[in-house]
């Protein structure tokens, strides 16, 4: 687990305030962590590795 | 004469030809702001006669046009429809602004909109609720709701908008006017508050397909600005057109007036000789998550030092997405723009089997202010994806689009026909859209 100060920072990094805490749902989390992995089995790896070979 | 009916182009001729006063239709557009603005909060800010130097030069000859909240007006106020720009008053006209008032257009006003355009019922909380003319009990989509709005009740001839997600064409439909995103970068964005870099599209908001035509020439056009401007784009021959419809995804899940409007417009074109074939848009899911990351992530980017200093300040909505913004990582943007590049390739490569694309624009008719979900055939949908999920997948392509009237539901509300053509095939849309519109009955005024 972070600690309270690590949690802070990377907040602040976020630019996300004890204000704006509370417009953060579980359900938005979870769905911008879902497009995340969906984006990666979308974008074809080893495509990309034979363009950088032939580079 | 003088009525909801009249296109900018109509006037100009009865301008040019003496027939009507560029002042008297002037003041009929002050009338009806006059007369509706209260009930209806289609305009933010309404210049005053004494503010505008009336000039009556070619090729526009004075006709009044509004300009969603968001182009930049020298020394004038511009609020994004937020509380947080309140009082600011640019140094500079935003070029596309300059090209209209060059052109000889009166620029009558500063239209309501979604605050900060991140958002597409137009449900404002400082400057009102934007209602919809054909029913005040419902919404006028947005983000350019304003801007429809005033087209449609008769408060300007013309107006300028910004779609990043649909925020042109969806009031446009819902308000039963026409609405053109033109291809990305046609239309310079330059004194446009941004909501996302890669996404937004100037675009304009007209009574008819020409007068869109006119207003992408007039500001897209590097001629001197101070004669009749030639109409170098003609309807098309509807016979033999090549039109797909894409069944994957945009039809599936449809309100039942919206897709009976719909498919009677297809057997129309059937009938005109046109060749229609259904074909598949690959990876429209994609297309969704990225719109939805990109445009996330750069609004929360342009909007950090108001997110740090002025949060509470923004309208409620607002706060949740500017938050899910801010917590996107960059790798997941970043991917987000690799995955856009591969889907632009995917999406262009069905315009080598079609000329355009047809959809209906949204999956539904207006909304109710007060209505949160609504059914859209047998699901219920939240209205945000309900009015955007057709939409949205042609800014992450940066496809020129037009919304036109297709028909009206049994309530009397528009429901809207979408053409898509491939990037940088502007004169096809158009040019095929003018068609359309000769063939599809007027739905006639709110």
């Amino acid at each position: 687990m972070l600690d309270e100060e690590t949690c802070g920072l990377l907040l602040r990094l976020c630019c996300v305030g004890p204000s704006m805490v509370r417009y953060l749902s579980k359900r938005a989390l979870g769905r911008l962590a879902e497009m995340d992995s969906l984006f990666l089995d979308f974008l074809d790896m080893e495509d990309e590795l034979r363009v950088d070979a032939g580079a | 004469m003088l009525g909801p009916d009249l296109t900018l182009r109509g006037a100009v001729e009865l301008i040019r030809g003496g027939s009507l006063e560029a002042l008297r239709l002037a003041e009929y557009c002050y009338g009806r702001i006059e007369e509706l603005n209260d009930r209806l909060k289609a305009f933010i800010t309404v210049f005053t006669r004494d503010e505008n130097t009336h000039s009556v030069s070619e090729p526009l000859l004075g006709a009044p046009i509004s300009l969603k909240d968001l182009f930049y007006t020298k020394d004038k106020p511009t609020t994004a429809g937020s509380r947080i720009l309140a009082g600011f008053k640019p140094s500079f006209n935003a070029p596309v602004v300059d090209a209209l008032s060059s052109s000889g257009a009166l620029i009558i006003g500063k239209t309501n909109m979604h605050e900060f355009a991140f958002g597409v019922t137009n449900k404002n909380p400082h400057y009102g609720v934007c209602r919809n003319p054909w029913d005040r009990e419902r919404i006028s989509g947005g983000s350019s709701g304003g801007s429809a709005v005033s087209v449609a009740a008769g408060m300007c001839l013309a107006s300028l908008g910004t779609d990043t997600a649909g925020s042109v064409r969806i009031p446009a439909s819902l308000c039963g006017v026409v609405g053109y995103k033109p291809t990305y970068g046609m239309v310079s964005a330059k004194g446009v508050i941004p909501l996302s870099w890669t996404l937004d599209h100037v675009g304009f908001l007209t009574r008819s397909v020409e007068d869109a035509a006119l207003l992408m020439r007039i500001t897209t056009s590097h001629r001197p600005p101070a004669e009749p401007l030639e109409y170098s784009i003609k309807p098309a021959e509807l016979k033999g057109i090549r039109i797909g419809i894409p069944r994957n995804y945009f039809l599936e899940h449809l309100q039942e007036d919206v897709e009976r409007v719909f498919y009677d417009v297809v057997d129309i074109l059937q009938r005109e000789g046109a060749k229609v074939r259904d074909i598949t848009i690959e990876a429209v899911e994609q297309m969704v998550r990225v719109r939805y990351v990109i445009v996330h992530a750069e609004a929360a980017a342009y909007h950090k030092r108001f997110i740090r200093d002025r949060f509470n300040e923004y309208g409620e909505d607002l706060k949740r997405r500017l938050a899910e913004g801010a917590v996107i990582p960059a790798s997941t943007y970043i991917n987000a723009q690799r995955l856009r590049k591969k889907l632009v390739g995917s999406f262009r490569r069905v315009f080598k089997e079609v000329d355009i694309l047809l959809t209906p624009t949204t999956a539904v008719t207006a909304p109710r202010v007060d209505e949160e979900n609504v059914a859209v055939g047998d699901v219920v949908m939240d209205i945000r994806p309900a009015l955007l999920r057709l939409t949205e997948p042609f800014n992450v392509v940066g496809a020129p689009v037009l919304s036109l009237p297709a028909g009206l539901s049994r309530e009397r509300l528009p429901v809207g026909l979408q053409a898509i053509a491939d990037v940088m095939d502007d004169d096809t849309l158009l040019s095929i859209g003018m068609a359309l519109e000769s063939v599809i009955k007027p739905i006639g005024n709110p």
